[in-house]
């Protein structure tokens, strides 16, 4: 078993599978829970035709281009890495679990992306925005723009995002980092942004300055 | 669970409505006896008496006012158009098979911002802005918002089976609504009343203004129906028709009522102060009522899909026209993930009863975790899902000891590896294979 030398072989197969047993036992067998990455997964393709079909005039107020997360290019690749990066480092926090997931993932993209848009910057967003509900009234076309895809796609409202918004912003200190995955080796064959890129997204990387930040915020 | 529903708390519309126009609280037994109930006869007739009413509607400040034009042809087809004021909100719903319906929205002539929906990836959209005003093409349609006229009108190919505009409108507006008259509408009433059906379920944002309004034609209905007390021409299953009927009382009693609720179970909590026990189990029911009010309406969208897609296999039969029902699955899915959510939920405080055990330690066994599942090549999902385990498991056990919470994290973490979907891309490059092979020996022997 590699799980067990995972943990330096601390337990014998016996205990683990013991354990694994009384585990599902005690979720009575409810083992298909929806999680964090779910929802990113269906708001993140929802964003991408959303912004697709929107028009350049809505758009006017935006410099540069626009932003998707699923495509297969370079640029879209560093959004969906930074997304995940964000998620990863909040999993680590106990008291996440306070919100909604689907509500959390639509405020972590609504920050993001005012963040890529320049429509605020990342100091506004650490310094201001944990204490106030600035966010809901400064920046009323942004706002607009994004409430209209929440109402359309989503069914909730920018309110209610306020408290995941405030709770979000503490964790837009962290570095990104990217390396990619280790199961890039299962990709050699292929070429990497034609067939299977949704499932290269999907793998798994470890992010190593998490744990630091989310001590440095207990600790607090 | 809270009372925030999508359909119930959101958009700015449904309080304007419910302010507006009152909708009458006290429920009759629309349905008197066992008979079965026709859905599609019901809109009709309720259309039939909405349209005799427009004109009053006008007058009063009744936000969407709506009508439906069926089978526009090309013989005898002229510019439709109709005059409004300059700051009128417009819906335009369009579609040439049902389904697959395009839904513009401008929100004032003078300014033109226009939004589309997205959910429909196969749909093709554009928009231009002229000097004169704007053109829509949706999947081979065009419509024409002139500026300068304050009117739409669609151009020759622009040709749907079924197009429903609903005018959105503040108070004081003037509309001028030009009557209705389509020469087949005795002949094929069918595609008429699947439009209604059919707008009811297209997306959220509209779903709202329409439903609204739906719920008025219903009402007339239901008092027409009472009167002449007449029997359904096509008489489905009684599971169905029973669960049509609650969805009906229950979602004329879901309209209106979130703050009926809300007050009610204060009132209960300010009475009960006494006896706790009952005022929990008073809530506990609430939410009960509320979580079955989802699971209606989820019934009554199916009832609807269910309805439409018998339409629409009877146009098959009649005239072959196709039918993409992709865009439906869309919303029930979505819905369908809510409810799972909140049956999946786990409760905050689930450190305060361990002694031994806090955040930073549960930090510290997540962030090993996510190490072991980068070097498994696992993915993200199933870190997620080991999480789920591991939290669940703190909070259904009380006093987990330092040494076996590794353990806990390793057995989770083997369980969701187990459930995981990995090596998707050989499989496909299997099937891939065998078709490639089976194809070429078919070819061989001639078959």
């Amino acid at each position: 078993m590699e799980f067990r030398k995972a943990c330096d072989d601390g337990y014998s197969l016996i205990e683990i599978q013991n354990m694994e047993v009384s585990i599902m036992q005690n979720l009575k067998w409810l083992l298909y829970p929806i999680t964090l990455q779910t929802w990113t997964d269906i708001f993140l393709t929802q964003w991408d035709l959303y912004i697709e079909s929107c028009d350049q005039n809505d758009l006017g107020f935006v410099e540069g281009e626009r932003i998707y997360f699923r495509k297969s290019d370079e640029q879209s690749y560093v959004h969906y890495r930074d997304f995940t990066q964000i998620i990863d480092v909040v999993m680590l926090d106990y008291e996440t679990l306070q919100y909604k997931q689907r509500v959390m993932v639509a405020s972590l993209l609504f920050l993001l992306l005012g963040d890529y848009y320049k429509i605020f910057t990342k100091k506004e967003i650490v310094q201001e925005f944990g204490n106030t509900s600035k966010v809901l009234f400064n920046f009323p076309q942004y706002t607009f723009l994004f409430s209209e895809f929440l109402e359309n796609y989503l069914g909730f409202t920018l309110y209610e995002m306020l408290p995941t918004i405030q709770y979000l912003s503490q964790f837009f200190d962290v570095e990104f980092l990217y390396e990619l995955p280790t199961a890039e080796h299962l990709f050699e064959g292929n070429n990497l942004f034609e067939g299977y890129y949704e499932e290269f997204l999907s793998y798994h990387v470890h992010h190593q300055k998490a744990l630091e930040f989310i001590k440095k915020k207990l600790h607090k | 669970m809270s009372l925030c529903h999508p359909f119930l708390t959101n958009s700015q519309h449904s309080t304007k409505a419910s302010s507006a126009k009152s909708i009458p609280k006290t429920v009759q037994n629309p349905f008197p006896g066992k008979e079965n109930v026709n859905f599609l006869n019901f809109s009709k007739i309720a259309l039939n008496s909405f349209s005799k009413s427009q004109e009053k509607r006008c007058n009063t400040d009744f936000p969407p006012v709506s009508f439906n034009i069926s089978k526009f042809t090309t013989e005898n087809v002229e510019p439709y158009k109709f005059q409004t004021e300059a700051n009128s909100h417009y819906h335009i719903i369009s579609s040439k098979n049902f389904p697959n319906a395009g839904h513009i929205r401008s929100q004032s002539i003078a300014n033109m911002p226009y939004k589309m929906p997205v959910h429909q990836p196969n749909f093709k959209r554009t928009s231009q802005k002229n000097e004169k005003g704007a053109e829509f093409t949706s999947g081979g349609h065009q419509a024409i918002i002139e500026k300068n006229k304050n009117s739409i009108s669609f151009q020759k190919s622009f040709q749907p089976q079924n197009l429903s505009i609903s005018i959105q409108r503040k108070a004081g507006d003037l509309i001028e609504i030009p009557e209705i008259s389509s020469p087949e509408k005795e002949d094929n009433p069918e595609i008429e009343e699947s439009s209604v059906i059919y707008s009811l379920k297209r997306n959220l944002k509209h779903f709202e203004i329409v439903s609204k309004h739906q719920l008025i034609k219903k009402e007339s209905f239901l008092s027409s129906f009472s009167n002449n007390e007449s029997k359904s021409v096509i008489s489905f299953p009684d599971e169905l028709t029973n669960s049509a009927q609650k969805n009906l009382l229950f979602f004329k009693k879901m309209q209106d009522t979130p703050k009926l609720l809300t007050n009610i179970i204060k009132k209960h909590k300010t009475n009960n102060q006494k006896n706790p026990k009952y005022a929990k189990n008073w809530e506990n029911r609430v939410d009960k009522l509320l979580r079955c009010g989802e699971i209606l309406e989820d019934l009554e969208t199916m009832s609807n899909n269910f309805f439409s897609k018998e339409q629409n296999m009877s146009f098959k039969t009649k005239k072959g026209i196709e039918e993409n029902n992709d865009s439906d699955v869309n919303n029930s899915v979505y819905r369908f993930l809510i409810l799972r959510e909140a049956s999946y939920q786990i409760n905050p405080q689930f450190l305060q009863n361990q002694p031994e055990i806090n955040g930073t330690m549960r930090a510290v066994l997540i962030d090993w975790m996510s190490e072991v599942s980068t070097e498994f090549c696992l993915k993200r999902h199933t870190l997620q899902q080991a999480i789920y385990y591991l939290d669940k498991y703190i909070e259904i056990n009380k006093n987990i000891r330092k040494k076996s919470l590794q353990l806990v994290g390793v057995s989770s973490l083997l369980i969701s590896s187990k459930l995981e979907v990995f090596l998707f891309h050989i499989i496909i490059s299997l099937i891939h294979n065998i078709f490639f092979i089976g194809s070429s020996i078919t070819k061989c022997h001639g078959i």
